[in-house]
């Protein structure tokens, strides 16, 4: 099986959602469906503008949208989108080097969190990037793994998603 | 959580855990399904592989503690962060809130950490007027309930949802009738505003990187990645054990952490902290981060020839999702925090003698923990060692004293048996078991009928069933154990018989006594290398080609023990070695050496085998006695606990009647509702149990020792 293959079944394990995307553009429209009316949605590492479809779709429905200063969203946050830096397919993680306080608190302040990763970002084991982690520990003094969404099982060991960070988890797969 | 007083009231705990039937189904449950699980999610690695490395890598870091702190010093001052070693508990509070106030902290948010729970951190910090929040969603209705964990993982396990359910509505005004759902969205929106009001973040640490003075936290809500990120403060409290060498090292542990500990591939967040990130509630737009190293008896443990193997611990919490007995009693019933087979050790060094005394003697040396271990720590024989140590420290050790005498001397023993078989003749019934028992010599053993000694023993048996072999392919010396000589003297009579029928010249050296294993479990470790001496003298291991012995806990210690036990003796160690290489327990003699002997039985039955914990974690034997069945053309049926131990554990069973009780039933069910018609094992221990809990039930399934099913064969 490869890369690709293995990190989508390994998603699928942990409730996160894969969607798979020619390039940009094309994602930004296919995430659309994900973002409801009126909502606020804060961006990172993305320059919006760049994208007409999704500015469109912004205006007709009212959505917020937030760049930085998360801090002042902290009640309550609908969607939050980023790019990660590595992903690895046997745990399906995402790697973020986050030195940036928005960035964490994006990732874990939304009801919905989705991710942009390139293909070529994607690597089988944490074997393949453990030298690249390594030498980041010295630059970024925050990484984060995330493989899936927040989730107890303490209340009766039941699964429960989104107890403090977000309930769901997209992960979008750019070409490139 | 506390000490109890005398063992009276901790026994009381017990039964009153025992009782608590949905606390019991919660935990059952929970056994079976990480059970399986677990062997999912290590499908695809190599895991004996795996607890090596992580077994080597906590060995050698354990030998450098100090030099790894240095390091992680180094490394982590250079990125901004400040660095603290506490030598106690007391210390590591002293700093926290010396950092609190000059702060002018009002609330605290932290993440699950043992090692703050360790010190008693949070009554501490309240008592000096600071709100402290747990946020871990367990962690949290314990603490609005006031109570402990009751497991290292799912602190909140004994809990239903109802009880939470009540808890929010006391507290907060919920409804009463809300569902798990509903309550995760209680917590997530009461939680948030305090991560967002919080001073001060407090977490513990899964990993201490000393390369690059990195600390690694893992979790699954994201509660550690908000208390880390919103307060301008953050706090890590990280015992010095934590310490690794490289980020390669922790991942290594990471990866067997969470498989595990919750049968995850991963947990769901995994946070690299390496100095001061970006923090925008503080002026200087940076985070202010406090490292403090718990040492609290900690350095001298890796001083400690035996038990520095513990610091191996990464509190994965397996040991007791694999024990039968917290299986039955929960983890309130533990000495402060730390549960489970670990829990019966750190406690000692951590909280005390007192918090620990008894719960020392609650191990049942089933080995279960050891076998899940996935940092190999040897767990069963850190609790015999340390139950050593307590009992010489505490003196209590004065009616074990006693027995251990009498088993000793084989005379003295022998003359005591001789005698009680002539005083049990009023109380056996027809069917060879004991009617009634005096009750001051065995309290609560009524759950199963006990059998009566045996008409003749073994040893006065053997001059008549001896048959002289000649030219025999092996000369092998029987080792009896105490139980099959005394009260099931037929295992070994169908044992012998088969062996001689197929060349095998098997002497019985008389002299030789109990093999000691009681002594070890009562905690009299010195009696127990004085009777392995004794035992090794008189079955000297240079005149016969094999020990055999039909005990598998005999075999288990005999082989594995008596090397350890006399490791210090010089010129006796050799020859213990020696003796251990030939001690084979009978089911793996049998198939290796006269497999092509076997042949199918006229009758075919439906068979449920039993492995006693001794064959297969204490001398690792799985498939022989399997192959065994089968060859004699049996069809094994299956019920998946054949693994888990029976409840007996020899004097276990005497001492916590309540619980084996518990155990074997659990057992009992499972086999009950299959086709089985007889059940087979290698242990006269086991068969005590089982065959006396099944008469008992009036349950019509036939106990038999392996060397039972031979009968007939040539």
């Amino acid at each position: 099986m490869d890369t690709i293959e293995i990190f989508k079944q390994n998603a699928e394990n942990v409730s996160t959602k894969i969607i798979e995307s020619k390039n940009m553009s094309k994602a930004m429209e296919e995430i659309i469906e994900y973002i409801p009316k009126g909502s606020k949605v804060a961006i990172y590492g993305i320059e919006v503008e760049k994208f007409p479809s999704l500015m469109e779709f912004v205006k007709k429905n009212n959505i917020t949208i937030i760049k930085d200063k998360l801090r002042n969203n902290l009640e309550k946050l609908d969607i939050g989108i980023c790019i990660g830096d590595i992903a690895v397919a046997n745990t399906a993680t995402v790697i973020l080097k986050s030195n940036q306080e928005d960035l964490r608190l994006l990732t874990m302040i939304c009801d919905t969190n989705i991710i942009f990763i390139k293909k070529k970002d994607i690597v089988t084991t944490f074997d393949d990037c453990i030298l690249e982690i390594k030498n980041s520990l010295n630059s970024c003094n925050y990484i984060s793994y995330i493989s899936g969404s927040s989730r107890t099982a303490d209340i009766e060991r039941v699964l429960t998603l989104g107890v403090h960070g977000p309930g769901f988890l997209i992960l979008v797969i750019l070409d490139n | 959580m506390s000490s109890f007083r005398d063992i009276k009231e901790y026994k009381k705990a017990i039964k009153e855990n025992i009782n608590n039937k949905f606390q019991r189904e919660v935990l059952n449950n929970f056994v079976v399904a990480y059970r399986e699980a677990r062997t999912k999610v290590f499908k695809n690695e190599d895991l004996e592989n795996l607890r090596e490395k992580i077994s080597n890598l906590k060995k050698s870091a354990i030998e450098n503690l100090r030099e790894l702190y240095l390091k992680f010093k180094e490394e982590a001052e250079k990125k901004g962060v400040k660095v603290y070693y506490a030598e106690h508990g007391a210390k590591a509070k002293e700093i926290i809130l010396d950092i609190a106030k000059k702060r002018g902290t009002k609330l605290i948010v932290k993440s699950k950490s043992m090692t703050s729970e360790e010190i008693k951190l949070n009554p501490f910090l309240l008592q000096h007027g600071i709100e402290v929040v747990e946020t871990d969603l367990g962690e949290w209705i314990i603490q609005l309930r006031g109570e402990g964990p009751s497991h290292m993982v799912m602190p909140a396990i004994h809990l239903s949802r109802h009880d939470v359910a009540r808890l929010f509505a006391e507290k907060f005004g919920e409804r009463e009738d809300l569902d798990i759902e509903e309550l995760v969205k209680v917590a997530r929106k009461r939680l948030r505003e305090k991560f967002i009001s919080a001073d001060i973040g407090i977490t513990g640490a899964n990993f201490a990187v000393a390369e690059s003075g990195t600390i690694g936290i893992v979790s699954n809500e994201g509660n550690a990645r908000l208390v880390t990120t919103l307060p301008p403060v953050h706090i890590a409290i990280i015992g010095i054990d934590k310490l690794v060498y490289s980020l390669e090292d922790a991942h290594t542990i990471l990866n067997g952490l969470t498989k595990n500990a919750t049968a995850q591939n991963i947990s769901t967040y995994v946070s690299w902290i390496s100095g001061t990130a970006e923090c925008k509630s503080n002026p200087n737009n940076q985070k202010d981060l406090h490292i403090i190293f718990l040492d609290n008896g900690r350095y001298a443990i890796s001083k400690d020839p035996i038990f520095k193997e513990v610091l191996k611990c990464v509190r994965c919490g397996a040991c007791a999702n694999v024990c039968p007995i917290y299986r039955i009693i929960g983890g309130h019933v533990y000495g402060h925090i730390y549960i489970g087979a670990i829990g019966l050790i750190l406690t000692y060094f951590y909280h005390g003698i007192d918090a620990d005394k008894f719960l020392i003697e609650n191990c049942i040396n089933c080995h279960a923990c050891k076998d899940v271990c996935i940092a190999k720590v040897d767990l069963p024989y850190l609790i015999n060692k340390l139950h050593s140590v307590i009992l010489n420290e505490t003196q209590q050790n004065k009616t074990s004293h006693f027995i251990v005498t009498i088993l000793k001397n084989r005379n003295v023993f022998h003359s005591i048996l001789r005698i009680a078989k002539f005083i049990q003749r009023p109380i056996k019934d027809n069917e060879g078991y004991i009617r009634h028992l005096p009750l001051f010599l065995f309290k609560n053993q009524s759950f199963r009928k006990l059998p009566a000694l045996a008409k003749e023993p073994f040893r006065d048996i053997f001059p008549r069933i001896k048959k002289e072999v000649s030219s025999p392919i092996y000369q092998i010396a029987l080792f009896t154990g105490c139980l099959q000589d005394f009260v099931y003297p037929d295992h070994l009579i169908k044992g012998v018989d088969f062996l001689q029928k197929n060349g095998i010249k098997v002497s019985l050296p008389l002299l030789q006594g109990c093999c000691g294993l009681p002594a070890l479990m009562l905690g009299e470790e010195k009696m127990a290398q004085e009777i392995a001496q004794h035992n090794i003298n008189i079955i000297d291991p240079c005149n016969y080609d094999y020990i055999i012995t039909l005990c598998a806990s005999c075999a288990s210690h005999l082989k594995k023990n008596y090397p350890i036990l006399l490791r210090n003796k010089k010129g006796i160690k050799v020859k213990a070695d020696l003796f251990a290489s030939k001690v084979m327990d009978f089911s793996s003699f049998i198939w290796e050496k006269l497999r092509d002997r076997l042949s199918p039985s006229k009758i075919q039955h439906y068979i449920a085998y039993h492995y006693p914990c001794h064959l297969i974690r204490g001398i690792n034997v799985v498939n022989p006695p399997i192959n065994i069945i089968k060859a004699l053309g049996h069809n094994i049926t299956k019920y998946g606990e054949e693994d888990v131990c029976c409840g007996f554990g020899g004097s276990y069973s005497i001492k916590f009647p309540d619980i084996s009780k518990e155990i074997v039933h659990n057992k009992i069910e499972k086999i009950k509702n299959t086709r089985a018609t007889i059940l087979v094992t290698d242990c006269p221990g086991c068969i005590l149990q089982l065959k006396g809990t099944l008469k008992k039930e009036n349950i019509d399934i036939k106990v038999k020792h392996i060397s039972q099913l031979l009968e007939g064969k040539n």
